[in-house]
């Protein structure tokens, strides 16, 4: 079977949020593969691990630079990747028409992704991906366990936690708390270096992208930072209190 | 034949050759030049040591040794350990820059770090380089998991600087079977976790041999843990031989030969220490910057201050500087390397030969290193005020483990003197055509001034420092030779004073190159070499006034004055400025980059 | 057209669906404005609907009893189609916003995903929503004839409900089959207000100590103020809180009017769940915990004496 997990490049969680040139700057900034994702790349990974023969491809849609990403995933263990060079951002909506056309052609089953992008927050790729394959999807996945062509799990929803299951081919996203993703060890890192990364451009792939970003801007929020010394828990709680009703207006 | 190739390969260069030869940036490596692989290497190596082993510091610390010992697991796990071991033991064999970039980025705990490095250079290489196959193959797979920690141990009470000195005896059993090993060794780290040793010897009071012992051999008891200034998560433990019985079949290498093994290994040991060095530099200046931007006096955030900021510049001019010489001497190791066939048989002693042709640069590397870590600690204690005293923060931590890199691998002041004691047996021995260079140079000083500065382009200044840099280390050079004679190598303290010259300029010159190789792309990498520049000028001049005050008198001093202001006339440059515009790149960063676009 | 799809439970209409009404007004869209309750036996939910919009389409099926994401987004779609909506509006709750973009394929339109703030402009729609874990505000703007657009809960005021109802009619929707089998739910009821609506939220991290200590200090600060409870990630997955507590990057974001962060350092991915209230109170031991640096008010001290004297301060 195969298995696509989707893989995105975003700023590390290290890095500090800058405008250049009306967007968010990523030149010489630290890059990474989303950790959102990489919860991906690992559950594929132990599904194989627990029997499940699949060949994992690991997918990203993006610039030169998301290479190193793919080649992380390889390094992971993914046994190719395809990369669809893109230097446009494409919205999810329009990034899972992409999504879907490779999950057809490669015969995809089972498709990863993350629950939600660390850079535009962005929380439906894997739902638009799975309409467009007309296949089923869970989200904010917990666990996660394949049984001959039968998913079950547990996953998180708006009142709390349900466990599911789900007949293969599905779309999966993911959270935090799925796995650990495991480090790249260095004899894997030396064996991507052979694993192939097939290029593709946009253009084949004939997108439309309906939604124009039209500015970004860094919030500051300006925060009035007054801190009371707790020593005295008796007067610094007056303090708070007081502050909290007669400048802030929030309580009664 | 297979070798290792690196996509980018070094010129083929001599030790010492740095004083006298001027390469092109081209021709050495630099950080730049690392392969995706080294990069995703050194990405695992840095993520297993930011979440593995900084979450169990207190752990560590605290000499839990089950904790650093499944810390070692899983970092052989990973083949974090496997890098120089040859693919027939389940080794990955590649290249020394990879090894070196490991060493760097696990530094993060200086105690982790030495019980890592230790067992990966000192403990393991000994077996690589001269171990049987049957030594091998019994230990190196375990060793390269980490499912064992190997130990080395050669000094003693009284014989730490003076080696060959060591008192330890080993005597043949009476049915040639075993050695019989009596005495006592000091300072031995991982000790109390390693269940391998190397323990040197001299059989029959005469013969340095090395012997490989299992942990748990009767007569080989280990003593009780020193309780440390710092590092005190690494196990160090005196060892008692009393009648120990190690099989024949245990000798390392050849009987009477030990010390051959022990001066190799040192020069490996030497540049990984630089290389921890670095890392734990890039590690303390980013709790600094974490700390300050939080710290709030007089309204704003410290790091908006100028004497704040000027000892963030310092730290990150080290690191850059450090990162320069380090990889350029590894490079030029591995363009060594390069053409030596892995299947040869003698394969172990031409590598050897190969790092040992640089042991000038390794020594400078042990010592420059280890004084820079010294300087970043210090600052970002510094920096840390009151928070810097006490142990809820990582300053002082930092503080007390950088202190022992001064002290072993050689101390600093031996490798001050082999440093400069090299060059100059080098020099006699033909390797190095130091003796011709020095003789063109006071040729050329003697005979007035020389041409303005003939440099172009960004770094021109420092281009110019650096050549004269390198005529005024080949002038102090030759007045102490002149002055000394063959007693030279008695002068200890002129000895130091030349190091630090030949020091600053092998670093000089590799920040330059570095620098000059990224072809103007980094506007932060100029900065950054400029403002080592000007420090690396005041070292010299200060270094180089000592050696002709110690060597001239009179009107001799007058005129070699006069010299050394000729060869050290310079403007100064504002230090201020681009002071804070590194400091600011960094802050804004949150730790040490070159990946910044600055005005 | 636009079509509000409405949220409910326990037979009322939620707060969030009040706020789609009060976007739909700010809109100035011609047409009218309808409503869409999905569900099984919601008719007092629909005569609430129909007090903020025109009309009120009904889907109520027995098939429509539990929400399915594959379900939910064929009725809406269907509604959608058959009444020439031009703007979709769901709510971004974790349903909507999981929902809502297999609506936006269905009628081949684009997502404009939790949004903060939303305007016509000529024919197009510009809106704003937060990412970077809410450190960036972002404006995107869509020329599509068709849009469906998820609103962030908290991010509008609620419109009024009207004197008048308007219309309401059933609709007949085909329901596919759910794929997903949902074998068992944990739901952890609450009789609090719940997270989304409260004007007020108390927080608690581990700084807590304990289960106990967390439900004695937090729970009774929050009953005092009448408050919301919730919880980091840390405190969920140790098991003390309910996940439906959670606040951050993987539970819920909040923009209630006061934010009182207890025992909670700060980490960015909690941060991103509540750095847009109005006010920020910390309370932690650790001077240099990065709670401080996003908070208006705060102490530093031992949060075993700080909030039980908080509590009889409020008393008075």
């Amino acid at each position: 079977m195969r298995i696509l997990t989707l893989i995105r490049q975003v700023l590390d969680a290290q890095e500090g949020v800058h405008i250049a040139a009306n967007q968010i700057d990523r030149t010489g900034r630290k890059l990474v593969m989303d950790t959102m994702d990489e919860y991906g790349v690992e559950e594929a990974l132990r599904l194989r691990e627990r029997g499940a023969q699949a060949e994992i491809i690991a997918v990203a849609v993006g610039p030169a630079g998301v290479e190193e990403a793919l080649r992380s995933a390889l390094a992971m263990g993914a046994d190719r990747a395809i990369h669809v060079e893109a230097d446009v951002e494409l919205d999810a909506i329009a990034l899972s028409s992409v999504v879907a056309q490779i999950a057809r052609s490669e015969g995809a089953e089972l498709i990863l992704c993350g629950g939600q992008q660390s850079d535009w927050d962005s929380q439906a790729l894997g739902a638009a991906t799975a309409e467009r394959l007309n296949w089923p999807q869970a989200t904010w996945t917990r666990t996660l366990e394949l049984s001959g062509s039968s998913l079950s799990g547990k996953h998180d929803t708006e009142y709390g936690v349900e466990s599911f299951e789900v007949q293969l081919p599905a779309v999966i996203t993911t959270q935090q708390g799925l796995n650990e993703p495991r480090y790249p060890t260095l004899p894997n890192i030396m064996k991507a270096k052979r694993k192939q990364i097939r290029k593709d451009s946009l253009e084949q792939y004939g997108v439309q992208p309906k939604l124009r970003r039209k500015g970004v801007v860094v919030q500051t929020t300006q925060r009035l930072r007054k801190i009371f010394d707790g020593k005295d828990a008796l007067t610094a709680a007056a303090q708070l209190v007081n502050s909290l009703r007669n400048e802030a207006g929030v309580i009664q | 034949m297979s070798t290792f190739a690196a996509s980018f390969t070094a010129k083929r260069t001599s030790g010492g050759s740095f004083l006298i030869e001027d390469l092109l940036p081209e021709d050495i490596f630099t950080p730049e030049d690392f392969t995706e692989e080294q990069k995703q290497i050194a990405q695992t190596t840095s993520q297993f040591a930011d979440e593995q082993v900084l979450a169990s510091i207190h752990e560590i610390e605290a000499k839990n040794y089950e904790v650093t010992k499944r810390l070692m697991r899983e970092a052989g796990d990973l083949g974090l350990m496997s890098v120089d071991v040859p693919e027939e033991y389940g080794g990955l064999e590649l290249d020394k820059v990879t090894s070196t970039l490991i060493g760097d980025r696990i530094s993060v705990s200086g105690s982790f770090s030495v019980t890592f490095m230790a067992h990966v250079g000192i403990g393991m290489l000994p077996v690589v380089w001269y171990g049987t196959s049957q030594q091998k193959e019994k230990y190196l797979p375990r060793l390269a998991s980490g499912e064992w920690i190997a130990s080395y141990a050669l000094s003693e009470s009284s014989a730490g600087s003076d080696a060959m000195n060591i008192k330890t005896r080993a005597t043949l059993s009476p049915d040639g079977r075993h050695y019989i090993l009596n005495g006592e060794k000091m300072w031995i780290s991982n000790a109390g976790m390693a269940s391998l040793f190397t323990i040197f010897a001299k059989i029959d009071g005469e013969k340095f041999t090395a012997f490989l012992i299992e942990a748990g051999t009767p007569g080989l008891t280990v003593g009780k843990e020193e309780h440390k200034l710092g590092i005190r998560g690494s196990s160090t433990c005196p060892l008692i031989l009393a009648d120990c019985y190690v099989p024949v079949e245990n000798v390392l290498g050849e009987v009477g030969k030990g010390h051959q093994i022990a001066f190799n290994i040192l020069n490996v040991g030497r540049y990984k220490l630089a290389a921890g060095a670095i890392g734990a530099s890039r590690n303390a200046l980013r709790d600094a910057i974490r700390y300050g931007r939080e710290r709030i006096a007089f309204g704003k955030p410290i790091t908006s201050f100028g004497l704040v900021q000027e000892k963030i510049a310092e730290s990150a001019a080290g690191i850059y500087a450090g990162e320069a010489v380090v990889y350029r001497v590894v490079g030029a190791i591995d363009a060594g390397l390069a053409s030596v066939d892995k299947s040869a048989p003698d394969y172990s002693m031409q590598v050897q030969k190969a790092i040992e042709e640089f042991a000038v640069e390794c020594s400078i590397l042990k010592f420059w290193g280890s004084e820079m870590l010294e300087r970043v600690v210090d600052h970002v204690l510094q920096l840390h005020g009151g928070y810097g005293y006490v142990e809820e923060y990582p300053a002082e931590r930092a503080y007390r483990d950088a202190r022992i890199n001064r002290i072993f691998e050689g101390t600093n002041e031996i490798n001050r003197l082999i440093t400069t004691g090299w060059m100059i047996k080098r020099a006699m021995q033909g390797r190095l055509a130091l003796l011709p260079a020095i003789k063109k140079v006071m040729d050329e000083v003697m005979a007035g001034p020389g041409e303005r500065n003939g440099f172009h382009g960004t770094l021109a200044d420092e281009r110019a420092l650096l050549a004269n840099a390198k005529k005024l280390g080949l002038f102090c050079a030759g007045v102490a030779s002149q002055k000394f004679g063959m007693e030279l190598a008695d002068q200890q303290e002129v000895m130091g004073m030349l190091a630090d010259i030949l020091a600053e300029v092998l670093v000089l010159d590799s920040v330059v190159l570095r620098t000059a190789k990224m072809a103007g792309r980094n506007a932060l990498g100029v900065k950054l070499a400029k403002y080592y520049a000007a420090r690396s000028m005041r070292v010299i001049v200060n270094a180089a006034e000592r050696v002709i005050g110690a060597v001239a008198e009179g009107d001799m001093l007058r005129t070699q004055m006069v010299i050394l202001r000729r060869l050290t006339k310079y403007d100064p440059i504002n230090t201020v400025a681009l002071g804070r515009d590194i400091a600011s790149a960094m802050v804004e960063a949150g730790r040490y980059t070159i990946q910044r676009s600055v005005a | 057209m636009i079509l509000l799809v409405m949220s409910h439970s326990n037979g009322h209409l939620s707060k969030a669906s009040y706020e789609l009404a009060a976007v739909a007004e700010r809109l100035e869209q011609d047409g009218p404005r309808t409503a869409l309750v999905v569900g099984n036996g919601a008719g007092q939910a629909a005569s609430e609907a129909a007090r903020i919009a025109d009309r009120v389409l009904v889907a109520d099926e027995p098939e429509l009893a539990h929400y399915d994401p594959e379900v939910w987004s064929a009725v809406v779609a269907q509604v959608a189609r058959e009444t020439h909506a031009h703007t979709i509006l769901v709510s971004a709750t974790r349903n909507g916003r999981e929902y809502s973009p297999r609506v936006a394929v269905k009628l081949d339109a684009p997502l404009l995903e939790d949004v903060v703030s939303i305007h016509c402009d000529g024919g197009s729609l510009v809106a704003t929503r937060y990412c970077f874990l809410t450190r960036v505000t972002e404006t995107i703007e869509s020329t599509s004839p068709v849009t469906v657009v998820t609103i962030k809960p908290g991010a509008f005021p609620v419109a009024t409900a009207a004197e008048q109802s308007g219309e309401q009619a059933a609709v007949e929707v085909v329901v596919p089959q759910p794929r997903l089998k949902v074998v068992h739910k944990a739901s952890e009821a609450t009789d609090r207000v719940p997270l989304g609506e409260a004007d007020i939220v108390v927080a608690g991290g581990r700084g807590l100590g304990t289960p106990q200590g967390f439900t004695e200090l937090i729970g009774g600060l929050a009953d005092q103020l009448g408050a919301a409870v919730a919880a980091t990630r840390a405190v969920v997955d140790a098991g003390w809180r309910p996940y439906a507590e959670q606040v951050g990057q993987t539970g819920k974001t909040v923009q209630p009017k006061a934010y009182i962060a207890v025992g909670i350092s700060g980490a960015v991915q909690h941060l991103s769940g509540m750095n847009r209230s109005k006010v920020i109170v910390a309370i932690n031991t650790d001077p240099e915990a990065p709670i401080f640096n996003v908070a208006d008010y705060g102490i530093v001290g031992d949060v075993q004496k700080i909030v039980p004297a908080m509590i009889q301060e409020l008393r008075r």
